[in-house]
């Protein structure tokens, strides 16, 4: 059997004809090759910037964190928490959906 | 295979110029390092239209250059490409199934030819001809271009099972299709 195997082998490693010779190919396709674009990281960062102020400007003027902070600890699940805990989930759902589809491309 | 680890460090040293100093002279480095190969894996795919295999080459090295990035090192820089060029040969199947189909139909003619039924290859050209595409693709990079079942798993993007499960049937085909020839193996056709 591992013989046969070995003969089968042998047959189909002789019947291909191995690497094909350059020719002008890899000339070719540099050609059209583009040019890389640097990545720029300052939109970026502003975006980062811009969400981390206006979350803290609604929860100073609309949900108190010590408001929530005493209801929290009081053993109530205020609206405010729940609608917290609610939205911490569907960002970190988000972020796994991006990275995933990020590292399939 | 000469010395593949070394091979595989230079490739990655390349990659990460390509990368770091956007050195386009890396990339073409890499580009004439592989090109044979991927060439030569996309021709047997392509049943010899060595045209659309170049043409199919070609893309498979510009979207190498657009996702170097992801390049990560855990695979073979060439294993990473058979499996950009695989994936490219498979979009192009889908996108035009008429004119494989046609390929296909020269080849058989040209096996027909009576004169040419003794020689081996040529027996052999037409028993995988009988084999299934999975069969075909897996005999393609497990024997013919040398990569392990791992990899080929890795480029067929397969179950590695199912990669063992059609290699050792291909082969058991193979050796069912070549049996005749073998037990006469001075026997003339006319």
């Amino acid at each position: 059997m591992n013989h046969d195997e070995d003969r089968i082998d042998e047959l189909l490693r002789r019947s291909f004809e191995g690497p094909v010779a350059d020719d002008g190919f890899a000339g070719r396709v540099m050609l059209a090759v583009p040019g890389r674009r640097r990545r720029v990281a300052w939109p970026t960062l502003v975006g980062v910037a811009a969400g981390i102020a206006v979350t803290w400007a609604s929860l100073a003027t609309s949900l108190s964190p010590s408001l929530s902070s005493q209801q929290w600890f009081g053993g109530g699940a205020s609206f405010v928490i729940v609608g917290m805990a609610g939205a911490a989930v569907l960002s970190l759902l988000a972020c796994w959906w991006g990275l995933s589809e990020g590292s399939r491309q | 295979m000469p010395d593949s680890a070394a091979e595989a460090a230079i490739d990655r040293g390349l990659v990460s110029r390509a990368l770091l100093g956007n050195d386009r002279r890396a990339f073409e480095n890499l580009v004439r390092r592989h090109q044979g190969m991927v060439r030569a894996q996309l021709r047997r795919l392509l049943r010899s239209d060595h045209a659309a295999a170049d043409d199919l080459a070609q893309e498979t090295f510009l979207l190498a250059w657009r996702k170097l990035d992801q390049f990560r090192g855990e695979a073979r820089f060439a294993t990473w490409l058979y499996r950009i060029a695989y994936s490219c040969f498979l979009q192009a199947i889908r996108k035009r199934p008429a004119a494989t189909d046609a390929a296909s139909d020269l080849d058989d003619h040209d096996l027909a030819a009576p004169d040419r039924a003794m020689d081996l290859e040529l027996d052999l050209a037409r028993a995988m001809q009988a084999l299934s595409e999975s069969e075909q693709a897996v005999l393609l990079h497990c024997v013919q271009l040398g990569l392990s079942h791992e990899e080929t798993a890795y480029v067929l993007a397969m179950p590695l099972g199912t990669v063992k499960t059609h290699a050792r049937r291909g082969k058991e085909k193979l050796k069912s299709h070549l049996a005749a020839w073998e037990d006469a193996p001075h026997e003339e056709r006319s």
